[in-house]
């Protein structure tokens, strides 16, 4: 319990220096929204390390403080309601009973409904539909960051897993790797 | 059949699930996207062209219908034309001429602007009685 307290507040720390770390590189699309999200390699990582529970909370924590510290306080509906979609969506497929999808799936379908919570949240926000249109271009562009997310994500467990420091304890997560 | 490839034939099966999803993901935008530019934002009879001068509405025009506006205001000159559903800047007597060197525009939320001028020209739906609650 303590391990597992301990190990989500680092992820919590990790997200947040990637989240800096992003903020670094200059990737400019020209079109607002196309982030590589590599905070959430800690939420998908965590999500099987520690469990659906945990990676909700880190999640949570994750995007309330990026906000405090990145950005402005007014994104932080966009961020959350992005970030808690695109939680509860790999929660989801990580509980269909049997592993018909691996990690990689699951990285992608939070990328996605990442995009499609800002977009949902924007739209409310403003009262204007038209925002829509960007959606099938921010959907596209979270697939392939979704990939390369998922495929990092994918190392990164397996590797803990093997180190012995974090065991996956739940078999339907191990199935998924 | 041994354990060894059961796991991988579980393995291969989960795969292609994968590769599916993916696939879907992308075609499905894809799909949306082309159907959008294929029939979504043609300028059709419901786009008005909405001209706004120094923060105020000055006009709206149909997009369908050909039309030369001329705007005259203590800050300058500015014509407007619209033709074959497009609309563009043809004149300014701003000093740095962006807004005339600015392609025509045609699809939904397309603008033209000329900061000098204080001179907005874009073009908006007529049927989205939504737009108006976030002006």
């Amino acid at each position: 319990m303590t391990k597992k307290i301990t190990t989500a507040g680092i992820f919590t720390a990790m997200a947040i220096g990637l989240a800096f770390f992003e903020r670094l590189i200059p990737i400019d699309f020209g079109i607002p929204g196309i982030k590589l999200g590599l905070a959430n390699i800690v939420t998908v990582t965590s999500l099987f390390i520690l469990g659906p529970l945990y990676s909700i909370v880190i999640q949570i924590a994750r995007v309330i403080l990026s906000t405090l510290l990145f950005g402005s306080p007014a994104g932080l509906i966009y961020s959350l309601s992005g970030g808690l979609l695109s939680v509860a969506a790999m929660v989801l497929i990580l509980k269909i009973p049997r592993p018909v999808f691996s990690i990689i799936s699951i990285s992608v379908v939070g990328a996605v409904f990442h995009n499609i919570g800002q977009i949902l949240a924007a739209s409310f926000v403003v009262m204007n539909l038209n925002l829509a249109f960007y959606l099938p271009v921010l959907m596209i562009t979270g697939v392939i960051t979704g990939l390369f997310v998922g495929f990092v994500s994918k190392y990164l467990v397996t590797g803990l897993d093997r180190s012995g420091a974090f065991r996956i304890t739940d078999v339907n997560a191990r199935k998924r790797l | 059949m041994d354990y060894e490839r059961i796991i991988y034939i579980v393995n291969r099966k989960r795969n292609i699930n994968d590769i599916i999803l993916i696939i879907m993901l992308i075609v499905l935008p894809l799909a949306a996207l082309s159907l959008n530019l294929a029939f979504g934002e043609k300028p059709g009879s419901d786009s008005l062209v909405v001209i706004t001068v120094m923060g105020e509405l000055y006009d709206k025009v149909p997009l369908n219908q050909d039309t030369v506006i001329e705007i005259e205001t203590e800050l300058g000159i500015n014509r407007i034309e619209i033709k074959d559903g497009q609309v563009w800047m043809s004149y300014a007597d701003c000093p740095d001429q962006l807004c005339v060197n600015h392609k025509a525009v045609s699809l939904t939320g397309g603008q033209i602007v000329c900061l000098p001028n204080q001179v907005v020209v874009s073009v908006e739906s007529s049927i989205g009685s939504l737009d108006s609650i976030s002006e």
